[in-house]
């Protein structure tokens, strides 16, 4: 039933932009190009829908670098089936968001 | 304040409007991610990124399904009206309180047969429609030949005449618009002289020139005026016959038989007649409100008049907070600033907002605030919302389903009364066993 669930389009290139590795919030703001203001808002309904689920990073690795630690989204099974019926729906979404370089989840 | 001190508190200000529970969370996922961006290699603007905080947060607030706001003192409806009643009184005692509030409420009480005089020659278009003369228009030998044929058609007459004046101030000698007048003026205007040295007192010519807290008369009275002088008779007797200036008088009768002269009613018509049309609208809202309408009217019936009077109620309540409240607000510089009717004006959109939004959000039988909102059907795909949400009395007198849409099968909010059945699934404290969450 998922699969036949539609997504905007602005909706579907975040999905895929975290399904292609960006797992977090600026990440996704960097390859799609949308404001911060459009990505957390469409961020948090995906996640209301259930289509991603966000998790906390470990703080030990984060003291390990310095840094604060980040928040994470992940596609579920429910998401993943969603951005393939999406992908269907804009053919062009994969060239759209290429996979990120050099960063580690 | 340093740009990194600047991006947190948008963030903190926009963390304002996220639920509490998700407060904390939020807010370390926001500086979390601002601790990114400031140190991204592309120079991103973080300013820009910050203050889409506010949409995220205000996005959190509206898709909030459990909101908390439902303050102590608005759930019950004897409780709502006491709030109301004591803002109302708050605002009627900072109208006496604030000198210029109060000048405007004397202002708005002048009597109907104060009125400003014209001579019929001076032609004045906007006299002849109805406004009042800007400009000064009679001659002191006009007031004097006024006085002598009509002076028994008046319980009054005044004479002011407006001044470019070098005046004694605090800060040095500065000129002014000053009204050179007699005490007459204020006795007419039912302004006591005393409650005009409430302001700062400047001087011109060793003689007083009041610069009133009572601005107000500035805006009531024709020409614009820093102040007043009041001056002896015998100094405007010596006046040249040329000098113009304005006259005010109060009718004995109310018309005026002078072919020379005109006349036009001073009190401030803005005001007064906003206030009605206020009073009115109020009036007429409540009235409307006791129309029962659409397919629930049957059951209002049923319910009696208690949600029309409690509407009534909370609308003659607000309505001295929107107008009493705005004038406050208004005046609070000691002056009365021209925002006052904007204020009034959207402070009654807002008001007749909430009133109705409140309304639509009690229980019809006991009046009390619905609670557990429960989001109904599926979240659309395309828009990302929901159905509608259905809300519950928790006394257990029915529910209300609200379409976050019009659908051709729910345009408008339905209100589903529970018959004596259903009281099992309720606590006789008034709050549910059971949440029928349906999704």
């Amino acid at each position: 039933m998922a699969t036949e669930l539609k997504l905007s389009h602005t909706a579907a290139m975040i999905l895929k932009a975290i399904d292609a590795g960006h797992v977090y919030g600026f990440g996704v703001m960097e390859v799609t190009g949308l404001p911060s203001g459009t990505v957390y808002p469409a961020m948090r309904r995906l996640e209301r829908d259930s289509l991603i689920r966000s998790r906390w990073e470990k703080q030990s690795i984060a003291d390990a670098e310095q840094r604060p630690p980040r928040k994470y989204y992940t596609l579920t099974a429910s998401g993943r089936a969603t951005i393939e019926a999406a992908e269907k729906r804009y053919p062009l979404l994969a060239n759209l968001i290429p996979a990120p370089v050099g960063d580690s989840a | 304040m340093s740009h990194a001190a600047l991006h947190v508190a948008i963030l903190r200000s926009a963390s304002l409007l996220v639920p509490e529970m998700q407060r904390s969370d939020w807010l370390a996922e926001w500086r979390s991610e601002l601790w990114h961006v400031r140190r991204d290699p592309h120079g991103a603007n973080v300013t820009a990124f910050c203050m889409g905080a506010f949409r995220d947060a205000f996005w959190l607030w509206r898709d909030d399904p459990c909101p908390d706001r439902h303050s102590f003192f608005m759930e019950s409806p004897a409780r709502c009206l006491s709030l109301l009643a004591a803002l109302s009184a708050l605002c009627v005692v900072a109208a006496f309180l604030l000198p210029a509030a109060r000048m405007v409420l004397r202002c708005a009480l002048y009597p109907r047969d104060l009125v400003m005089l014209s001579p019929i020659e001076a032609g004045d278009p906007s006299v002849q429609n109805g406004f009042l003369d800007p400009y000064p228009s009679v001659s002191r030998k006009q007031f004097e030949s006024l006085r002598a044929q009509s002076a028994g058609q008046f319980t009054g007459l005044a004479f002011y005449v407006p001044a470019r004046l070098p005046v004694e101030t605090s800060n040095g000698k500065r000129t002014l618009s000053v009204a050179r007048t007699t005490a007459d003026l204020f006795r007419l205007l039912n302004i006591p002289v005393e409650s005009l040295s409430h302001g700062k007192e400047h001087a011109y010519s060793g003689k007083p020139v009041f610069v009133p807290a009572s601005a107000a008369s500035r805006w009531n009275l024709p020409a614009s005026l820093d102040g007043w002088l009041i001056e002896d008779e015998a100094v405007f007797a010596a006046l040249p016959e040329q000098t113009e200036g304005f006259v005010i008088g109060r009718l004995r009768y109310d018309t005026l038989h002078n072919s020379q002269f005109h006349f036009i009613r001073l009190r401030e018509r803005s005001l007064v007649m906003f206030w009605i049309v206020l009073v009115a609208f109020a009036f007429g809202y409540v009235f409307l409100a006791f129309i029962p309408s659409g397919s629930s009217g049957g059951h209002l019936r049923r319910i009696g008049p208690r949600r029309g009077l409690f509407l009534a109620a909370k609308t003659l309540l607000v309505l001295p907070i929107v107008m009493l409240g705005s004038l406050d607000l208004a005046t609070l510089r000691n002056s009365l600033s021209p925002l006052y009717l904007d204020l009034a004006f959207f402070g009654g959109l807002f008001a007749v907002r909430w009133i109705n939004a409140d309304q639509r959000k009690r229980c019809p039988v006991c009046l009390r605030l619905l609670a557990n909102p429960v989001r109904i059907g599926e979240p659309s795909r395309i828009l990302l919302e929901w159905h509608g949400t259905e809300l519950m009395c928790l006394r257990g007198h029915g529910l209300l389903y609200v379409p976050e849409w019009p659908a051709i099968w729910s345009g408008r909010q339905r209100w589903m009364g529970l018959g004596a059945s259903w009281g099992g699934l309720f606590h006789r404290c008034g709050t549910a066993k059971v949440i029928p969450a349906r999704q």
